[in-house]
């Protein structure tokens, strides 16, 4: 799936709003996604119904997105949709003495 | 220090230390001859695409899932699929040191770039083993140490980069 941020550098200003969101707790940072959004459709639209249109097309859309791409539909896991970086961080293994392998 | 319960060393590169005619078990050489690191696949939901530790597991090419009569590697590589070798990483500036009365191994980080799981059923990062290569043919590379246990795993592939970030006290002690 292509990145729908992947557009007049939107991923270099959402990696900065997320930059500046870091640490904010989840229901707050919610808020304020929905307040954006409902400032930019009030910005738009001139009627009611229209508000309404869009804002059933972009649930409509971030929906699809959140279930059918981030989550597999077998499973019910989450699912890596754009590369990014994962990291493992091992511990020190201490070998055990005595001979007796831990496995 | 407690003991990961999921990550060992395999016996049979330990016994070598024994053996005056085990070739290409040192785990201070560079190159071609230096220790790397590949990812595998365990617990995969069939069983037939998964590695399985043994400790009577000696050799690279002891890396392989059953697949239905038909091994295969179980290891990633850069596109997913099971090809021995496309996708290891070397552990570069290794180093022995003795901490207190323990030998332990250590080197830098590494990162395996753009992992993806485009292979059918080949989905997820369970495990990374070390093993000692040599410009031989893979059955004569030693694995070295299993480690299925730690912060991170299982790691599902999305065609990003899978760093490995070492502990600060080094990757094994004996």
């Amino acid at each position: 799936m292509k990145d729908p941020l992947q557009q007049q550098d939107a991923t270099a200003l959402f990696n900065e709003i997320s930059q500046r969101l870091t640490g904010t707790p989840v229901n707050i940072v919610r808020d304020i996604a929905v307040s954006i959004l409902i400032n930019a459709i009030r910005a738009t639209a001139r009627t009611r119904s229209d508000a309404e249109a869009q804002i059933n097309e972009v649930f409509y859309r971030a929906k699809s997105i959140l279930l059918d791409a981030h989550y597999d539909s077998v499973t019910g896991k989450p699912r890596g949709v754009f590369p990014y970086t994962q990291v493992i961080t091992p511990p020190l293994h201490v070998e055990p003495s005595g001979g007796i392998n831990p496995k | 220090m407690a003991y990961p319960s999921g990550n060992a060393l395999y016996p049979n590169w330990k016994v070598t230390a024994w053996q005056e005619l085990s070739s290409f078990k040192s785990l201070d050489q560079s190159g071609v001859n230096g220790v790397y690191c590949c990812l595998v696949q365990i617990q995969a939901p069939n069983p037939n695409i998964s590695y399985t530790y043994s400790n009577a597991h000696t050799f690279y090419t002891d890396l392989i899932a059953p697949n239905s009569g038909s091994p295969q590697s179980a290891i990633f590589n850069v596109g997913g699929s099971p090809n021995p070798g496309a996708l290891q990483q070397q552990i570069t500036t290794a180093t022995l040191n003795i901490v207190g009365a323990a030998p332990v191994f250590d080197g830098d980080d590494v990162t395996f770039l753009q992992v993806t799981n485009i292979f059918a059923g080949f989905n997820s990062v369970g495990a990374l083993v070390l093993f000692r290569m040599n410009a031989g043919l893979s059955s004569t590379w030693r694995l070295v140490y299993y480690c299925d246990t730690g912060a991170g795993f299982p790691v599902l592939p999305n065609g990003g980069n899978v760093t490995i970030q070492w502990n600060a006290g080094g990757i094994f002690a004996i």
